[in-house]
């Protein structure tokens, strides 16, 4: 079933039968539906925002006619959304987001009720944004020939919010794991978020592959270690680095002889470069190349390559050449 | 001996009606102490597993020793379709015999705190209906005392002035 209409059921009569009645071929590029409480419900298309009718028609801005969900709205689809059993999500709920079946994420914000300065749960939810995953079958394919075709490099995905780094990298776990870089490759997934796997009451939705084993809810920096003492693992994968204890937990992973394929937010690798754990990283040698993604006008597309690790004084980015 | 038959029946309807009454009395206590029981389980689950509520009801509704709270029955098998609990709850109380409307409106309550908030909210909001459930109980238990004595005496006595009547 097509990922918008599976997401279908979780909205309120009025808005299901708004969204329902929208045209196959818009349905097809909906990437987010968004409900914010007294405010249009808008739809988030490949690179462009439209507003919902309560006709189901779509248009440019919103104005008289757009449907506009109200609390009842937003509390009856955070009801289904949780399954009437908001007591079960409370984890996720804290942190601002639930996995629906299919791999549909979504995602929460509202007020925040705090104890000692964390997020115990939340209340009065007043918006939320439906990510409605897609996948792109095969979209890594020449990536996996030109860069895991014979060897195992570690390497660094970066892309700005929405340029599908996370749809790319599951798409690259699940052929370098099927064999289809010419052998099976043994793959750690460090799931922190249970955005890889996007496990659903304990079953991973996403096939990522028969030699793929998923950590899920574990820190990148724990998973890490716990995947290179008990999984021996050739490749470990984790999605969004940035913190000291994951930098450390990759060197650790280098040091043992395993391969890492990471992703980090950066709308450009120059970006990327200013991000001082990741600049240490790349310094040190631990990734072979970078690549930079286009964006979300064109997600899952590479816009740029460099390879890390020759030495060239004369370069301005200190040793990384484009490729 | 037919007159005899019959005042004997006359006095075992009467007797048996007042035997009932007082039954019908008891047994409304027991499922109070039931749902009390109930609620405790609830609670409990709430606190400590947060297991999804129709998974709960599913699995307390196939313990035996809630068997004679028939509306649990309704959640032993697993729904085909997700709804909100309370309309499952609600719809469910409808085949509960034995209990009045005090016990019914608080069970409605309880089927609308089911699920629907965070544990703390729910457990607080269930300990509520523990101690409304408790004043519920104590009033029905003294009358099961003081009116199930007065039915089954009644049941007697009118039992034996039907016989004296018709003799």
């Amino acid at each position: 079933m097509e990922g918008y209409v599976q997401v279908l059921p979780y909205f309120s009569d009025m808005i299901r039968t708004s969204l329902a009645a929208v045209p196959s071929s818009v349905q097809k590029t909906v990437r987010e539906i968004r409900l914010r409480q007294g405010r249009p419900l808008s739809l988030v298309l490949m690179g462009t925002t439209v507003f919902l009718t309560s006709s189901g028609a779509v248009t440019k801005s919103p104005g008289m006619g757009t449907l506009i969900p109200d609390e009842a709205d937003l509390w009856d689809c955070f009801q289904r959304v949780c399954g009437y059993s908001v007591h079960s999500c409370e984890e996720q709920i804290r942190q601002g987001f639930l996995t629906l079946p299919g791999g549909h994420r979504v995602g929460f914000s509202g007020t925040a009720v705090q104890e000692d300065g964390k997020i115990i749960t939340l209340r009065e939810v007043n918006s939320m944004n439906f990510r409605i995953a897609r996948s792109f079958p095969n979209i890594s394919r020449d990536f996996v020939r030109r860069f895991y075709g014979d060897s195992l490099p570690s390497i660094l995905l970066s892309g700005a919010p929405m340029s599908g780094k996370t749809t790319f990298l599951k798409d690259i776990i699940a052929a370098l794991s099927s064999g289809k870089a010419g052998k099976y490759i043994k793959i750690a997934v460090i799931d922190e978020r249970g955005e890889l796997g996007a496990v659903y009451n304990g079953t991973p939705q996403i096939e990522l592959g028969p030699c793929t084993d998923v950590l899920t809810g574990y820190p990148k920096g724990e998973g890490m270690n716990i995947a290179l003492r008990t999984l021996s693992p050739e490749l470990i994968v984790c999605d969004e680095i940035g913190g000291e204890g994951e930098a450390n937990a990759i060197r650790m992973s280098l040091n043992a002889g395993t391969a890492v394929l990471a992703t980090a937010h950066a709308g450009r690798l120059d970006a990327l470069m200013r991000r001082p754990q990741i600049r240490t990283l790349i310094d040190e040698g631990a990734f072979d190349f970078l690549v930079q993604l286009k964006g979300q006008e064109a997600p899952c597309q590479i816009r740029e390559v460099r390879q890390v690790g020759e030495q060239n004084s004369q370069s301005p980015a200190g040793g990384i050449k484009a490729c | 001996m037919l007159k005899l038959l019959g005042m004997v029946l006359l006095f075992l309807g009467s007797a048996g009606t007042g035997l009932l009454l007082s039954k019908g009395l008891a047994r409304r206590t027991e499922l109070l102490q039931l749902i009390e029981r109930l609620l405790l389980t609830l609670s409990n689950d709430l606190r400590y597993q947060k297991t999804p509520t129709l998974r709960l009801l599913r699995e307390i509704g196939q313990d035996e020793s809630y068997a004679k709270l028939q509306f649990l029955s309704a959640f032993e098998e697993p729904t085909a379709k997700i709804a909100p609990i309370s309309q499952l709850w609600d719809s469910a109380l409808k085949k509960q015999m034995g209990l009045q409307n005090e016990e019914l409106e608080l069970l409605r309550e309880t089927g609308r705190i089911l699920g629907a908030s965070d544990s703390e909210s729910q457990v607080n909001a269930l300990t509520l209906q523990q101690k409304k459930l408790e004043l519920i109980i104590t009033e029905a238990a003294q009358k099961q005392q003081t009116q199930g004595k007065l039915f089954r005496s009644m049941g007697v006595l009118c039992g034996l002035l039907l016989v004296i009547l018709t003799f």
